[in-house]
């Protein structure tokens, strides 16, 4: 049975004015059976895994906790070795990473961040801003497109489903709020509506993913 | 935001023969924290059924709510390390399956509105319904009637066996009660209660003009 592999987090405090803390986390994971076919070793990636004040945050973790228990999700050991740990161990690995965890400003220094949105059609027609029927998802979609001057271009998946795409580069805090908002809303399936949107995160200095 | 206070906790192993692994059901006695008579107000809900792995991230979410303070043990505050040892020692202390059914009585109570009938704005896919539809025909309503100003036909089937439980925890997780808002059309809850308390059945909530959330 494959499983999901940790192998870094990073962490971040996001101070909001009048506000509690809130956390940004940052993981590289993979999956167990899948290998990159140029070096033969796991693939690997940097994902945005939560976003929330610290009431959130634990129940997440103590989620992932769990999933540890049960084999479900290993830690990296060495460059091809995984091992297996209890949700005590897990969860102590995250009570180091909330102590240390840097403040925002840094993350930028750190990280290259960019939003891909995809919005899907069907083979004859991909599905434009205009075909969107939901208002409220139409108008955060122009509105970030608008502001990072940026519009859709049409492509196509593997399948041949026609879509239109966005690649947006983010590059500061107050967009990197804006994309995380932007990603829940347009990452859904639902009647007059099918996206995907999701980071693309490098780690800088470390040759790409 | 409130505050739940876990009462008790109980497990239970079902397993066919020696060689296989266990199904275990987790059980869970909760109440809102500060509520008073917490205890005999508090109600049992499924963690879930399952070999012991796929148990883990449920017990995980909840220490993680013990850690932060939205969970409290018996009105006392614990560290996720704490509630964890808790579920460690419930699982390794865990009864019988057959004193499951000795201890409580449990019931699927499945609300099914119009629109289920005409066929539109059903949650689900045809799999899904099928399982229902399966499942309705096979077991013996202990009630059925009409709720919600006669919108909604109600069922209620006691379950009295683990195959009977794993159907209906399943039909549970198809059609969960969470889609308020729109217009879902059928709804799938388990109901569990001690046979020392008074019953928990659906029958009570045709009296009252809207059902209390469970």
């Amino acid at each position: 049975m494959s499983f999901s592999i940790e192998y870094n987090r990073k962490m971040f405090t996001v101070p909001f004015p009048g506000d509690v803390l809130s956390y940004l986390l940052l993981i590289k994971m993979g999956d167990s059976n899948v290998y990159e076919t140029h070096t033969g070793l796991r693939t690997r990636d940097w994902i945005l895994a939560f976003f929330g004040k610290e009431y959130e945050f634990w129940p997440f973790i103590g989620k992932r906790g769990g999933y540890c228990e049960g084999g479900g999700l290993q830690k990296a050991k060495g460059w091809k070795e995984t091992e297996w740990m209890p949700i005590e161990q897990y969860l102590s690995i995250y009570r180091k990473a909330f102590r240390t965890a840097k403040s925002i400003e840094n993350l930028f220094s750190l990280f290259d961040f960019s939003l891909w949105i995809e919005l899907r059609g069907n083979k004859e027609l991909p599905m434009t801003l205009d075909n969107v029927k939901i208002p409220d998802k139409k108008a955060a979609i122009e509105l970030f497109l608008n502001k990072k001057s940026q519009a859709l271009s049409v492509s196509s998946t593997y399948y041949g489903e026609k879509t239109s795409e966005a690649h947006i580069p983010i590059t500061n805090i107050d967009d990197l709020l804006t994309a995380i908002a932007l990603r829940g809303a347009v990452s859904s399936s639902v009647e007059g509506f099918s996206g995907h949107a999701w980071f693309l995160i490098e780690e800088k200095g470390k040759g790409g993913r | 935001m409130g505050i739940i206070a876990e009462i008790d906790r109980a497990v239970f192993q079902f397993q066919e023969n020696s060689s296989s692994e266990a199904d275990l059901l987790l059980l869970v006695k909760d109440c809102a924290a500060g509520e008073d008579a917490c205890a005999a107000t508090g109600s049992w809900k499924c963690l879930g059924l399952s070999w012991e792995y796929a148990l883990w991230p449920a017990i995980g979410e909840r220490a993680g709510l013990c850690e932060v303070g939205r969970l409290i043990v018996r009105n006392i505050s614990c560290t996720m390390e704490e509630y964890i040892s808790l579920f460690r020692m419930a699982i390794k202390k865990a009864q019988r399956g057959a004193e499951f059914f000795a201890r409580f009585s449990v019931s699927a109570v499945i609300d099914i509105s119009e629109g289920y009938a005409q066929g539109d704005i059903y949650k689900g896919g045809d799999y899904e319904r099928e399982c229902l539809e399966s499942f309705l025909s096979a077991y013996e309503p202990v009630f059925q009637g009409q709720i919600k100003d006669g919108l909604t036909v109600r069922t209620e089937i006691a379950l009295n066996d683990h195959e009977s439980l794993c159907a209906a925890l399943s039909l549970s997780h198809y059609f969960p009660d969470k889609y308020k808002e729109t217009a879902q059309t059928v709804i799938v809850k388990l109901l569990f209660s001690e046979r020392t308390d008074k019953p928990a059945a659906a029958e009570s909530e045709f009296n009252q003009v809207a059902c209390a959330e469970r």
